[in-house]
């Protein structure tokens, strides 16, 4: 636009005065002077300059301030209101659908914006890969939306530049075939982005577009790699947790990880939810080397290394087929299967076999990404055999995009000199590069490295070239879920700072710049025009319905029919029989994943779900391994490898397989991000092409010195006490008479006074807790929850008003884990109420503990006296944060101040709008119609909450069931939240 | 009734011819004071600017420059708190209770207890506004006139513990003060400037000795003690009570209130045996204040003390005999061997082993044990304070929240500095103020006159 404005001034020439034109009356008409016709100073004329030079001069320097922005702009986008739109009310916030990536694959999102603000992320009900359900990552992009840290400027050679004028420089450049140009990027089943590189291969067909994907999921990982052998090309597998009867999962944690983990979660639950004897349930065999969030939920739990899933796969073939009669598919595998026979763990193969040989087709056998392809190969023998493949699996097309190469690859070309351009689209790289691939040394053999991304992070600061990325909620773009299904990316904002997004950077170099939403419409009139429809106006509307939607609801893509060609078995490496000694198992880590949210202070600060460690990586090992080297906790050992060392500090971790070292990757990290320095170790160098998860360990030293790990659960003995009641579906015992637990002594408090109206409550079904934490951080997101850093989580003065719980039953090598979300329980006769000397905590007529915090003058004493500890408070002023972090608060809750108690409200800001509303509306409140922050990003769905007063209501229901009960009943609080037992599903013979 | 037939060897008052020898005996200090308690005063005042500046401090950043946590949400302050105002117990137990008893052996010692019981009373009102999130509202736990008409919650302890403290404060400075007025006159008339004479003269408000002040000051002095004396027990009671009606397992205890009373009296003994023992050595009191009072005042804590020890048996068996698990948890495993055990065990040795040594006269009567005994006692009553607050916390009903505590800087800074304060007020106090009740001296001397004739 600015283009043409310009032009059109210069052509327009000098300035000319002309007798048509006057300024005063008395130049025109010779009015007397003296008379004041304009206010002081207003008549002065600008010297010598003319109003057109002026004008002239504006607008190019307005031009050139817009270039400098580095980014497009249109007439058309988002700009605050000057006159208020009609379907916006001021102080009621707007929802937008849009779709959020990790891995390449979408995850549909629906984002409440306040007055043009993205707030809070949900998850959208109506797409495949989410249910409505919402994780960690997806939830913690808000925060990532506002990080103060994030890039602001495009630069070349350390001067800020126009990053589409240079990228015109590049494609001027490269010539005609491209040789020299390589597009390094992340897995992406964006058609846009898809359709972007294909015009990039047509315009430069020499150049390459290279795949880095650290997480190693589908099409780029070992299951990928063992796909195409198998069936010849690229497919997806789906599961259907919902018809999975038993399920089997070797070093995989579909619960909680990996693109579907979100749909799995939920599938799963539909089948864990047994309330009586005799109901359907599924079990769960797992088998891991360190505890996951699926490893904590499971019925049968063994603690294995990585590279013992092999020869456990191939024991549970075998016994399925000497054992159960079960039909080997081919006999090359019958062949393997007869090269090994023993196993270490007899009867938990023995019951596994028979659970999965009773129950064919409706079993899962499920093999985690970081094991080898001939792993993946032999679990789908395994399913192929069980009659599971069609009926628990479905393979489908990957919708990743294929690219003609990887990081190896690239590797070599940098070698030899082949790389002219290289342009790097996010991900990181230069930090997330297997060991070996040295991609930080080797990088500056490209002679021009244009990198895009969120962060000056370790990949920028070897590139010459930087350009900042648009964040997603600022960017246009769209993705495909693991079935195909396709959504949209929309914005909620202007770029904060001038990010472009990939396809913007990609369209720059084939041609004149274009807009990221151009770009994605073309897309979706493209394929709208050759699914055979008519219509521009047909295309634009159904655009604009999946833009309503956020995704296309029902467009998931055929499966395929799947024929494995077995002779490509001989292709897999068989790994050599286990090595004894330790061996060092390097995984994605729960909370920053590769290291891509290593400065999202909700992620770090959020304890992870199996060690409770915040704010650090760290070496976990077994209590028998941690006994043989005599460390202790926090000692910092010497991990002496192959591929290198680590100094690394210990948690001694119950259910560690004792052979195996665990370390997340993702930490160490050296970028510019403020928040991510100096937090944990980088395991990435200890990384290899031959071994991408692991490494052989040569010998673990013990050093003099120790490290403070900021764990936020030091405790993991139940004491016997009455917290968490567990269950068998076998041995449940529902006897209406025989309560759980027995009631609580006589109390001197009077009754409560329940007030009309509803009487707010909550049941968590504790049988479906994955532990996951996407819950606390949907509590942090939603009641602006504040982080306080290492040093006070060290100081036990984490903020979080739902915490998980963990305990562990048994022997300390081979643990039962048991989860519990904690809350305030919003007691009854609340013992925190009673003790407060101003009246600050108080009970509302409908059943809640209310905080006033205008009222709290900080004795702590309501803390001291709560039996459930779930009170926090602001030691600190904690709630300051760095520009422009605040945006991401909730305007519905009060941001708290320093010296003041505040606890879970039950989302009471969600009660009272939901009330207001349905005031105003004049419609009786329905009941089950508010939904806590907690309940509603549940993967599991394992809250529920409601008025207990209206027997229609789940939460009623579920109350008065007699696996409910009350946590500490004993204590005689009478909480208002109850659990439901745990039920397990043990199989008869393991127990 | 009189303790002092038992021990006819040791008088109350050694050598005094007549009354004028008596006051230009005990108000010399005044006159000429001591060098070396001036130099004290020194690192007294020093002290004093370091827990200002650290009260200050935490005013302005926050007490996150503590060390409590969640869920040790009390710590150092309740700590100090709950030490100081025992320690101030001694003070009114002397003063008001002895009285009451017609223990004269009390005479001697009774100012210098009660000007100890002011300054720590002093300290500990501060520290309960100290650890408050937002100090600056403080005055919401009191009762005043809103004019929102929103009042304190009555059912809270904390605000029990408003009423009681300040009544504390007020009764305890009211009986001090006038107890004070007919010494203040003497120092007055005695005083060698003019300036002095003047100052002095202002602050007796007027007593002039008439028979008429004295019949009103006897019956004000008598109810006043009367009034103090249910004092001694309430105030300590209800500081137990700010545990006591509490949940939490290591608090929730009936026998807190008996408990905390005698704990508070034992500690008060053993800070004016702390105080009394050097100031008698270096001012050369040993005739006003001699073995006798020595001797009583190791005997107090010597039941005091065995008092708090079977306290201490009695917790874990009450705690064992409810057959509550979490109270259970708390006083057979969490205190003797949790996190801060040695904290415990120092409480052990220092509260019932070491005063059981006072069973011998010989160490009653030695005056270097004494005073080392006095110390481990304060030390073992601060401690036991600490086990009580922190231990309890830190092992609450779920596990899960098991967390432990360290103290700051800040925490030293303000505990040292507390007792920097406590020691600059009590060195003003002696420099400035009669610190020996002479009017009741000169009485005593009259009234027995056999006693205070028999040399040593």
């Amino acid at each position: 636009m600015s283009a043409h404005l310009h032009d059109d001034h210069r052509s327009d020439g000098a300035p000319h005065r002309d007798a048509l034109y006057w300024r005063t009356l008395a130049d025109s008409f010779d009015v007397p002077s003296g008379t004041r016709e304009f206010p002081p100073a207003a008549d002065t004329p600008p010297n010598a300059w003319s109003r057109r030079q002026f004008i002239g001069l504006m607008s190019a320097s307005m031009a050139l301030a817009g270039l400098s922005g580095c980014r497009l702009t249109s007439d058309d986008h988002l700009v605050p209101y000057v006159t208020q739109p009609v379907d916006v009310i001021p102080g009621r916030p707007s929802h937008y659908a849009t779709t959020v990536t990790m891995g390449g694959y979408g995850t549909g999102v629906v984002v409440t914006s306040h007055e043009g603000r993205p707030t809070k992320i949900d998850g959208n009900p109506e797409h495949p890969a989410s249910l409505g359900a919402c994780g960690v990552f997806e939830q913690a992009l808000v925060l990532q939306l506002y990080d103060p840290d994030r890039a602001q400027a495009a630069r070349l050679n350390g001067v800020s530049c126009l990053w589409h004028q240079e990228m015109q420089e590049v494609a001027t450049h490269t010539g005609t075939r491209g040789d020299g140009l390589r597009v390094l990027m992340e897995p992406t089943a964006s058609p846009t982005m898809a359709r972007c590189c294909a015009e990039v291969k047509q315009r430069w067909p020499g150049s390459r577009i290279i795949i880095h994907d650290a997480a190693g999921i589908g099409a780029h990982g070992a299951a990928g790699q063992a796909w195409r052998a198998l069936f010849g090309h690229d497919l997806v597998a789906r599961y259907d947790f919902s018809r999975s009867l038993i399920v089997v999962a070797m070093d995989a944690d579909p619960l909680a990880s990996g693109p579907s983990h979100l749909a799995h979660a939920r599938g799963f639950a539909s089948l864990r939810r047994a309330r009586s004897a005799g109901q359907p349930m599924n079990r769960l065999y797992v088998a891991e080397s360190s505890p996951t969030c699926t490893g904590s939920i499971a019925d049968h739990r063994l603690a294995v290394s990585d590279r013992d899933i092999v020869d456990l796969l191939l024991a549970l073939l075998a016994e399925l087929m000497a054992g159960q009669g079960v039909l080997c598919p081919d006999q090359r595998i019958a062949a393997l299967v007869a090269g090994r026979t023993t196993s270490a763990h007899p009867s938990w193969i023995r019951a596994a076999a028979a659970d999965l040989a009773a129950n064919r087709g409706a079993g899962l056998i499920l093999i985690g990404d970081r094991q080898p392809p001939l792993a993946h190969a032999l679990g789908h023998a395994l399913n192929a055999a069980l009659g599971n493949v069609g009926a628990t699996i479905a393979y489908g097309p990957s919708p990743l995009m294929a690219g003609d190469g990887d990081l190896a690859s690239l590797m070599r070309e940098l070698d030899r000199g082949q790389v002219d351009d290289l342009l790097i689209l996010g991900g990181n790289p230069v930090l997330t590069a297997l060991g070996d691939i040295q991609l930080g040394r080797r990088i500056s053999q490209a002679r021009n490295r244009w990198y895009l991304g969120l962060y000056e992070d370790e990949t920028a600061q070897l590139c010459n070239g930087f350009i900042p990325q648009a964040h997603v909620l600022e960017s246009w773009g769209d993705a495909c879920a693991c079935d195909g299904t396709r959504s949209i990316q929309q914005p909620l904002i202007d770029p904060l700072h001038g990010g472009i997004a990939a396809c913007e950077v990609l369209a720059a170099l084939v041609g004149p710049p274009r807009l990221a939403r151009d770009l994605v419409r073309d897309t979706w009139r493209d394929a709208f025009q050759g699914a055979g429809s008519i219509a521009d106006a047909g295309a634009d509307a159904h655009l604009a319905e999946v833009l309503r939607r956020g995704v296309e609801v029902g467009r998931a893509s055929s499966l395929v029919s799947t024929a494995a060609d077995w002779s490509a078995l001989a292709r897999f490496e068989v790994p050599q029989r286990s090595r004894d000694g330790f061996e060092l198992s390097l995984k994605l880590d729960a909370k920053v994943h590769d290291g891509r949210f290593a400065n999202n202070p909700w992620l770090q600060e959020l304890p992870d779900p199996v060690t409770k460690l915040t704010w650090d990586n760290a070496a976990l090992i077994s209590p028998a391994a941690a006994r043989r080297l005599g460390v202790a906790q926090g000692a910092l050992i010497e991990v002496r490898c192959d591929t290198g060392a680590l100094t690394v500090p210990v948690i001694i971790q119950p259910g560690q397989a004792e052979w195996t070292i665990s370390v997340s990757l993702g930490y160490g990290r050296r970028g510019a991000e403020r928040t991510a320095a100096d937090i944990g170790v980088d395991a990435y160098p200890l990384t290899s092409i031959s071994r991408p998860w692991s490494a052989a360990v040569i010998a673990v030293t013990s050093r003099p010195a120790s490290h403070r790990l900021a764990i936020t659960q030091h405790h993991w003995s139940l004491e016997g006490r009455p917290i968490l009641l567990e269950q068998t579906l076998a041995g449940i015992n529902l006897p209406a008479d025989a309560p759980l637990q027995p009631p609580p002594g006589p109390s001197l408090r009077p009754a409560p006074a329940h007030g009309p109206g509803p009487q707010w409550a909550m049941v968590i079904d504790t049988s479906v807790c994955i532990g996951c934490s996407a819950c606390v951080v949907a509590c942090q997101a939603e009641n602006n929850i504040p982080v306080v850093g290492k040093e006070n989580v060290l100081r036990s003065r984490e903020m979080h008003w739902l915490r998980i719980d963990r305990y562990y039953r048994g022997n300390e090598d081979d643990p039962v884990a048991l989860l519990q979300p904690m809350a305030c329980q919003h007691c009854e006769k609340a013992p925190c109420e009673y003790v407060c000397p101003t009246y600050a905590t108080t009970h509302s007529q409908d059943g809640l503990n209310e905080m006033t915090y205008n009222r709290c003058v900080g004795t702590r004493f309501c803390s001291n006296n709560c039996p459930y500890k779930v009170r926090r408070f602001n030691w600190y002023n904690f709630a300051d944060g760095r520009d422009p972090l605040p945006l991401a608060r909730n305007p519905e809750v009060t941001v708290r101040a320093r010296g003041v108690m505040e606890k879970c409200t039950y989302c009471v800001q969600r009660i009272r709008t939901t009330e207001h509303r349905s005031l105003v509306d004049g419609v009786p409140l329905r009941t089950d119609a508010v939904v806590t922050a907690c309940q509603q990003t549940c993967p599991t769905q394992a809250i529920t909450f409601g008025d207990m007063t209206d027997p229609a209501s789940a939460v009623a229901h579920l109350r008065a069931h007699p696996l409910a009960y009350a946590v500490l009943e004993d204590s005689g609080a009478q909480p208002r939240t109850r659990y439901l037992a745990h039920v397990r599903n043990p199989h008869p013979e393991l127990t | 009734m009189s303790m002092a037939g038992q021990h006819a060897a040791d008088p109350l008052l050694i050598g005094t011819s007549d009354d004028a020898a008596l006051t230009q005996r005990v108000l010399r200090p005044l006159w000429s004071p001591h060098p070396a308690l001036g130099w004290l005063m020194i690192p007294a005042a020093l002290g004093s600017l370091v827990f200002i500046t650290a009260l200050c401090y935490t005013f302005v950043t926050g007490i996150g420059v503590w060390g409590n946590n969640i869920p040790v949400g009390w710590a150092f302050a309740i700590t100090n708190f709950v030490w100081w105002i025992g320690i101030g117990h001694a003070g009114t137990f002397i003063s008001a209770i002895l009285y009451l008893l017609q223990q004269e052996w009390r005479t001697s010692i009774n100012r210098i207890a009660e000007a100890m019981t002011l300054f720590a009373v002093v300290n500990a009102g501060l520290f309960p506004i100290a650890h408050l999130g937002r100090p600056w509202f403080f005055y919401w736990l009191a009762p005043y006139p809103a004019t929102m008409e929103l009042w304190p919650q009555f059912r809270s302890s904390l605000t029990w513990d408003v009423a009681a403290i300040s009544t504390y404060g007020t009764v305890s400075f009211l009986f001090w003060y006038l107890g004070l007025l007919p010494d203040l006159a003497t120092a007055r008339d005695t005083a060698p400037t003019r300036l002095r004479r003047r100052l002095y003269g202002l602050c007796a408000l007027g007593w002039r000795g008439a028979a008429s002040h004295w019949r009103s000051y006897r019956i004000a002095y008598l109810l006043l003690a009367g009034l103090a004396t249910p004092l001694v027990v309430s105030v300590h009671s209800i500081v137990s009570l700010d545990f006591a009606v509490a949940k939490q397992p290591g608090w929730h205890s009936t026998i807190f209130p008996p408990y905390f009373v005698a704990g508070a009296i034992f500690s008060g003994f053993a800070m004016v045996l702390t105080l009394v023992i050097p100031l008698r050595a270096l001012l050369r009191l040993q005739d006003v204040i001699t073995m006798r009072h020595i001797d009583n005042m190791a005997k107090v804590l010597l039941a005091t003390g065995s008092i708090v020890a079977y306290s201490y048996l009695l917790e874990p068996f009450t705690a064992w005999y409810s057959g509550d698990p979490y109270e259970r948890y708390i006083q057979l495993v969490g205190r003797p061997a949790g996190p801060f055990a040695w904290v415990f065990w120092l409480t052990i040795v220092c509260n019932v082993l070491v005063p059981q040594v006072l069973w011998l006269r010989s160490l009653r009567r030695n005056l270097v044990a004494l005073l080392i005994i006095s110390l481990l006692v304060q030390l073992g009553m601060w401690s036991e304070r600490f086990v009580i607050v922190v231990t309890s916390l830190q092992r609450g009903a779920l596990p899960s929240s098991w967390s432990s505590y360290s103290p700051t800087l800040i925490d030293a800074c303000l505990l040292f500095g507390s007792m920097s304060l406590f020691l600059f007020l009590f060195l003003v106090f002696v420099r400035f103020v009669p610190f020996i009740a002479l009017s009741e001296l000169k009485l005593l001397r009259r009234k027995e006159p056999v006693e205070t004739q028999v040399s040593p």
